[in-house]
């Protein structure tokens, strides 16, 4: 069995106007001499270089336990339709024999690996991993994902003004992957304090996809939080509806376009996806929220252009 | 969902795609000589002798190759590095033609001549891409920034993601280093000493902190050691430049400038060498550079070279038959012999 741990911190990116090839480069060029990689199609989307962090700390598993875990996380941050920025830390544990740390070119030749000395228990440990208070993430993979999001927020290139207002969602997650397992099953929820948890037990699978499911699952999670505070915040049937849907602009303007599950993602992501579609819903409730945010802009758009501006406040 | 993207279609975009470039691959890169200014002086019989002295470990190091490779047909390259960074040495027709002039006539061959300030300074795209206009082409860093981005810093126990990469100061360590221990102004008194705490020691610690560069007002100075430590990664293959290979060799113009800077960092002084690269380094090298190559082996166990890299070269040694370890540290051999009466960097 082998446990993968993440943590995926989502935000939009501070920066009003379109991101060219070049400025996404510079944005998210986390490491010298290491390429961005972008593609178009089927929707914008850059991921930067890995980097890695060194960590020797405590790993905390359910049954109380700790274990010392020696190794690198690996981050890397990513921009979709040059407006959703995430950063993610990952780390897979391996239990070794043997209490000692080792020389750190041992840990350096398996970047990305966290070795867990002594006794480890690995689903009492992915527990613990989604159980932990939202500040004190494993391994302290929540501060380097805010490491990587400021640094890349912070870019010169950015004009620091983001043109939706939304809060930052973060995405705890465990994988557990075993050559026995047919098929996945995952188990997504939002707890109380807003953080999301998504449990992942699967067959064989690449690590790499992994994050990019995880990312993506974020990544809508997100969108969907955008939506819904852009519409609470304009008041539909408070307000006249020629002011909510000024403040309903943004959403139409920066964030409907996005929402396409499993865009880039092949196998395991899509029967994730399927899995998550059949219950929770997450494109049921966007699709709502969509047609709500489309019924205002029509409504609007009739009163505006059938009714002269006074007789309007008849219906007031 | 929408129907549409449960197609079979699947899309590929070469810029999606992180593919790094391959080099030639020799099993065995053997230095024979580091020279810095105060050597690099000295006349033909200086550099004969020293030359002598190589050669019979240079043999060893050959029957050792030999014995480990499958079928016992190893490619060996031999190479020479010299110091135009902290010093000016003659011009090159003068220098490479004693230098080449000595070596043969103490039975050796310089496969490549390396300029050691070629891991500091920019070095020029070796092989510009036509279709990429020049002025727009991004400006090409150093080996020795590639190298400093790639640096994974030895934790210290009790460090978890939430600690900021140091890197300001220019000083790396392999633990923990001992606190200040200045009077502090607001106590009035001395802080405990506490010792520096090495971070995986057996039993007891040797700690090392090791500068890698000073910012002045002339720019940056890399230490030697950090410039050792790019060129020992450089020999190993294991450096590109986004997925780009750097630092090709190429062959010795037919008119020699006389300026070093003008030439290419790896010039190919011998027209059948094998390949610069190789899967594992030899240094044969005087006692006197022992604290230089054990400060490289503390860099290079915290620079974390592209797995993808590494993967590359691992797979290409697997197919090979040829053992090569999984540590890049592991791929360095040393030879600390007497070499004649060597200087090394000198004072300055």
């Amino acid at each position: 069995m082998v446990l993968v741990l993440g943590e995926v911190m989502t935000a939009a990116l501070r920066h009003s106007g379109g991101m060219p090839r070049e400025r996404v480069e510079d944005a998210l060029g986390l490491l010298a001499g290491e390429r961005v990689r972008i593609s178009e199609r089927p929707i914008g989307y850059a991921v930067s270089p890995k980097t890695f962090t060194g960590v020797d700390c405590r790993i905390l598993a359910r049954s109380g336990a700790k274990v010392r875990g020696v190794g690198t996380l690996m981050g890397r941050a990513c921009l979709t339709g040059g407006r959703v920025l995430q950063s993610s830390a990952v780390a897979r544990i391996d239990p070794v024999g043997g209490g000692y740390r080792r020389a750190w070119s041992h840990y350096l030749a398996r970047l990305g690996v966290v070795e867990a000395l002594g006794r480890t228990d690995l689903p009492g440990t992915a527990a613990a991993h989604l159980a932990a208070d939202r500040s004190s993430s494993t391994m302290g993979m929540g501060a380097f994902c805010v490491r990587l999001l400021s640094e890349i927020q912070g870019s010169p290139v950015l004009d620091k003004s983001t043109p939706v207002r939304a809060r930052r969602t973060v995405l705890r997650w465990a994988a557990l992957i075993d050559e026995r397992n047919e098929g996945v099953r995952v188990r997504f929820a939002v707890r109380e304090d807003g953080l999301r948890t998504v449990r992942l037990v699967l067959g064989p699978a690449e690590i790499d996809d992994i994050v990019d499911l995880c990312e993506d699952l974020a990544l809508h999670d997100w969108l969907l939080t955008a939506l819904m505070s852009v519409i609470e915040q304009s008041q539909i049937g408070v307000e006249q509806p020629a002011q909510s849907v000024l403040k309903l602009r943004p959403a139409v303007d920066h964030l409907l376009h996005l929402w396409m599950p499993a865009a880039r993602l092949g196998g395991v992501a899509l029967s994730v996806w399927e899995g998550l579609e059949s219950r929770p819903g997450l494109s049921r409730q966007w699709d709502a929220s969509v047609r709500r945010v489309r019924d205002q802009m029509a409504m609007a758009a009739a009163l505006s252009s059938s009714r002269p501006p006074e007789s309007a406040r008849f219906f007031r | 969902m929408g129907r549409a993207m449960r197609a079979d279609a699947e899309f590929f975009e070469t810029t999606a795609d992180a593919r790094v470039e391959s080099v030639p691959l020799a099993h065995l890169s053997v230095e024979l000589g580091h020279f810095y200014s105060p050597d690099l002086r000295q006349d033909e019989e200086f550099f004969i002798d020293h030359f002598r002295r190589i050669g019979i470990w240079y043999s060893a190091a050959r029957s050792a190759c030999e014995a480990m490779v499958p079928r016992g047909n190893p490619r060996i390259s031999t190479c020479v590095l010299i110091d135009d960074y902290f010093g000016q040495p003659a011009s090159p027709s003068a220098l490479i033609r004693k230098l080449r002039d000595a070596a043969g006539k103490a039975g050796l061959e310089i496969d490549y001549l390396v300029r050691e300030s070629g891991c500091a300074h920019t070095v020029a795209k070796v092989d510009p891409d036509p279709a990429e206009p020049v002025e727009t082409a991004p400006p090409g860093l150093s080996l020795a920034h590639l190298v400093e981005a790639r640096l994974v810093e030895d934790p210290p126990p009790n460090s978890t993601g939430a600690r900021p990469p140091v890197g300001q100061t220019g000083w790396l360590c392999n633990g923990q280093r001992s606190p200040a221990t200045e009077t502090h102004e607001a106590m009035k008194r001395p802080t405990v000493w506490r010792p520096p705490a090495e971070n995986a020691a057996v039993n007891h610690s040797i700690f090392e902190d090791i500068e890698l560069w000073r910012d002045g007002p002339d720019g940056r100075l890399w230490s030697c050691a950090m410039l050792a430590a790019v060129w020992q990664l450089l020999r190993l293959g294991l450096l590109r430049d986004n997925g780009r290979r750097v630092a090709a060799p190429h062959p010795l113009p037919g008119d020699l400038p006389d300026n070093w800077r003008a030439l290419p960092m790896v010039l190919q002084l011998n027209e059948r060498a094998l390949p610069f690269n190789a899967y594992r380094a030899m240094t044969i090298c005087a006692p006197l550079f022992l604290p230089v190559e054990n400060a490289v082996r503390t860099i290079l166990q915290q620079v974390a070279v592209d797995p993808a890299v590494l993967a590359q070269v691992g797979g290409r040694a697997r197919d090979e038959g040829v053992a090569l370890p999984l540590e890049v540290v592991d791929r360095m051999e040393y030879l600390f012999v007497d070499t004649g009466p060597v200087r090394g960097a000198g004072p300055g």
